[in-house]
């Protein structure tokens, strides 16, 4: 038995995987061999599985790749606080490298920022006008300002193509 | 009325009416619907703590139409159940208020890519990147939403 496949027993992972042996080093599994097994898991949804393999990580030997590649797996198997806490390592540990930086900072938590200005509208208005007249439009998009209808349309798409710049507009599905 | 701590100070320094979303024909689960503006666009969006990020619709997508270059990570992301291609960004978001202030923050947005997600999908405002250094609170009774910072 391979050690890949040993450790993807002890992993409940299908003992499918490409055999990545070149890949240990004193029968400790290298980084990539670990990648490979974390993708299994999260594609079979096996989340002790994942656990277990994200254990056997070496962070600190994590190549800049190698964190954007877990960013985008973790972010593929809704794993987003995981893909943060990759993205502030590999940034941390990678200063120069741009793609790290980037999701870096799009995975930052929110912050608070000065108010912008805005089309000024009057919300409640809009509110009533859905309360009462929505279910003449029921399965389609409205463009509202104010109260006031401007139009419906099937698809946002065809919305857009009547009205152009929507950012005038307030735009609500009616269900 | 605005919330308030034991202490007295502000749980809440703004408050604004929400609707329900019961999905089309209205057989679905009910969802709570904001009102907000995404970088200076009004729009509707559905609260979903189970979510991450600001999941743009494709209406604002296509209305947004953020730049190439502005975007932060071009990635695969778990949406209801789909794999749906596209970009982070970093959005403002304001939360209007009908009594109290405004918020707004920036926050992490989900931009999918032409043609992922079906038109009728609507914009979703999760939990990380989003809601997560707000207070807010929902009143059924008056279908109320209240929202503050956390400092």
């Amino acid at each position: 038995m391979s050690t890949t496949t040993a450790l993807a027993d002890t992993l409940s992972i299908p003992a499918s995987l490409p055999d990545t042996a070149a890949q240990y080093t004193n029968g400790v599994p290298g980084n990539a061999a670990v990648i490979g097994l974390l993708e299994a898991a999260a594609e079979a949804g096996d989340n002790a599985a994942f656990a277990g393999a994200l254990s056997c990580l070496d962070e600190a030997a994590l190549t800049a790749a190698e964190f954007v590649q877990l960013i985008r797996l973790a972010l593929a198997s809704d794993r987003g606080l995981l893909a943060r806490r990759f993205a502030n390592q590999g940034a941390a540990a990678h200063p120069q490298h741009d793609e790290l930086a980037r999701f870096a900072v799009a995975l930052a938590p929110p912050k608070y920022v000065s108010p912008q200005p805005y089309v000024n509208q009057n919300w409640q208005a809009n509110r009533v006008w859905l309360k009462q007249h929505g279910s003449q439009y029921r399965g389609q998009w409205v463009a509202l300002r104010d109260g006031q209808f401007f139009a419906a349309a099937p698809t946002p798409k065809q919305l857009a193509e009547v009205l152009g710049d929507l950012r005038q507009f307030f735009i609500a599905p009616v269900n | 009325m605005l919330l308030t701590l034991a202490d007295q100070s502000p749980f809440a320094t703004g408050a604004t009416g929400y609707s329900y979303d019961s999905g089309t024909g209205g057989g679905g689960s009910i969802k709570v619907v904001l009102d907000v503006i995404v970088d200076e666009l009004p729009t509707a969006a559905i609260l979903d703590t189970g979510a991450p990020f600001l999941v743009c619709s494709p209406l604002l997508a296509q209305a947004l139409q953020p730049e190439a270059s502005t975007a932060l990570g071009a990635t695969v992301m778990m949406i209801r159940g789909y794999l749906v291609r596209g970009n982070l960004h970093r959005f403002t978001l304001t939360m209007l208020a009908e009594l109290g202030d405004d918020l707004t923050l920036e926050v992490t947005a989900f931009v999918p890519n032409a043609g992922q997600l079906a038109e009728t999908v609507p914009t979703f405002l999760g939990m990380q990147g989003c809601l997560e250094r707000m207070r807010f609170a929902l009143d059924p009774m008056s279908d109320t939403f209240y929202f503050g910072p956390l400092a």
